[in-house]
């Protein structure tokens, strides 16, 4: 598995992947929908890893197909991560600077990078079991997962900022709002764990029986 | 002894079938495996390796089952599929970095002398490579790892005849040490004819010969003469055959040729034969 993950990060990680992760900056910018930010996917590994012939190099090593398909689930995760860890601090000088807050969509607060995780859950629970059904094609599963995603976060952002009850509870800047935000992205950790893990069950139960 | 054993390996398609097929290659020997476009070549080789899953059949490698087996089995093969190239934008230093790992027996020493020998430079990225040395990139990785069976679809393919001159001589001398064998497909009946010690061919999915070279040339032979003397009898025993105003030509098999007296017998070679099989009787 080690040795899996190295092939990962050695030949499947391309440097594109620096650009997308500064997409976090873009917090930077006061007033619009932040969660737009992390839409920036993992989209591009699969379509890169297509022209690589990727699925076919790792199936004719010596390892076992469920690794290979646990080694990229790993790698879409570690990508989506390290795009949250690097927003994170344009978010709280976000923040710091713009007193005002958004106001076009949600404020980052703790609550917004619950929400966020729970958006990648969304993703990967329909994109992995999506693509490996084929280990081929890349577009429709991104489309449907981009879509899924996509409803999610307008029906968050637009709940969040129109309920008045969501609005003061989880919209809420600084310390004084943790109380109630803290919880939203400890649901957001627990949920990304469970959907991503239950995205590679099915994913490797399908490229186990695809036929290459 | 016996290296690899495939035995009634089905597997079914919407439009094709492999049908059964079997065949044995004992070490220290090299196969042909030849057919025509779509004859199964591809998918007898994917699914003898569970990249396709085989609808029944076994496969024996070493002794060992090859399906429960697989990782092990894995260990000792060295694969090389056509002309599908990985990762064109990286260097050969970064894929073999990788490649490595996975191998209990790799062999850092032969490895440096596969570069040399093949002239590969491991600072160039594959997409630079010609396919030639593409083909040697692929066979070094899997000569590095002591393979004891090198299974490659179609390695001669895209080559220049010079090249492909080359890798044939560079077969035979990889099975001299009698350890490592060689299974490789090709359409180029010459590649045969210059190297491999026997012959699997296929047609449709099915198997129709697998045996030593010189025993499948010998049981084949090709009949000319006039069209008068086609009979109807004779064209029952004709595998393939071409007729013009001059008269005709077939193939027949050499336990067949009884009672062919008066007709023009001459021996067959390996794209003859397949050419007769694969065009049928004339009716």
């Amino acid at each position: 598995m080690k040795d899996l993950l190295y092939k990962e990060f050695r030949l499947c990680w391309h440097p594109n992947m620096f650009l997308f992760l500064l997409f976090g900056t873009f917090l930077l910018f006061p007033g619009w929908p932040f969660i737009i930010t992390f839409f920036i996917p993992v989209n591009s590994l699969f379509f890169v890893d297509r022209a690589n012939r990727d699925v076919f190099f790792a199936a004719l090593l010596p390892v076992r197909k469920k690794d290979v398909v646990l080694a990229k689930v790993c790698l879409v995760a570690i990508i989506e991560l390290l795009q949250i860890i690097v927003a994170v601090p344009f978010a709280i000088i976000n923040n710091a600077v713009y007193l005002k807050g958004n106001m076009v969509g949600m404020n980052t607060n703790f609550a917004f990078f619950g929400l966020v995780l729970m958006m990648y859950a969304i993703f990967n629970l329909i994109f992995l079991p999506g693509f490996y059904k084929t280990a081929y094609k890349v577009g429709m599963p991104i489309i449907l997962a981009i879509c899924a995603a996509a409803v999610y976060v307008t029906a968050v952002d637009v709940a969040v900022v129109s309920v008045p009850v969501l609005r003061v509870k989880l919209d809420g800047l600084g310390a004084s709002h943790m109380a109630g935000q803290l919880p939203v992205l400890l649901a957001g950790v627990v949920l990304f764990a469970l959907l991503t893990l239950l995205a590679y069950r099915i994913s490797a139960r399908r490229f186990e029986r695809l036929d290459l | 002894m016996e290296l690899l054993s495939v035995h009634n390996l089905n597997k079914k398609y919407e439009k094709f079938a492999l049908k059964n097929v079997s065949f044995s290659l004992e070490k220290g020997y090299i196969m042909g495996f030849v057919g025509r476009n779509g004859a199964g070549k591809t998918t007898t080789l994917k699914t003898m390796l569970n990249l396709v899953h085989a609808d029944g059949g076994t496969v024996s490698f070493l002794g060992k089952d090859y399906f429960s087996d697989e990782l092990a089995c894995k260990q000792k093969i060295g694969l090389m599929f056509g002309d599908i190239f990985y990762y064109p934008k990286q260097r050969l230093r970064t894929i073999t970095n990788v490649v490595k790992r996975f191998y209990n027996e790799w062999d850092d020493a032969a490895y440096e002398g596969y570069l040399a020998r093949f002239d590969l430079d491991p600072e160039k990225k594959v997409e630079k490579l010609s396919t030639g040395m593409k083909v040697k990139y692929s066979l070094a990785l899997a000569l590095s790892h002591h393979a004891q069976l090198l299974i490659l679809d179609e390695p001669t393919s895209g080559l220049d005849p010079v090249s492909r001159d080359d890798m044939l001589e560079l077969f035979q001398e990889l099975i001299e040490g009698g350890e490592t064998s060689i299974l490789f497909s090709t359409q180029i009946t010459s590649d045969l004819e210059k190297c491999a010690d026997f012959i699997t061919y296929i047609k449709d999915g099915a198997i129709i010969a697998s045996t030593e070279k010189d025993e499948f040339l010998d049981s084949y032979k090709i009949l000319k003469g006039s069209g008068e003397r086609l009979t109807n009898d004779l064209r029952h025993k004709l595998i393939g055959c071409k007729e013009n105003s001059l008269g005709f030509s077939g193939l027949v098999k050499t336990t067949d040729l009884r009672g062919s007296t008066g007709l023009e017998v001459s021996a067959a070679d390996i794209e003859s034969i397949m050419i007769y099989y694969e065009k049928g009787r004339a009716e």
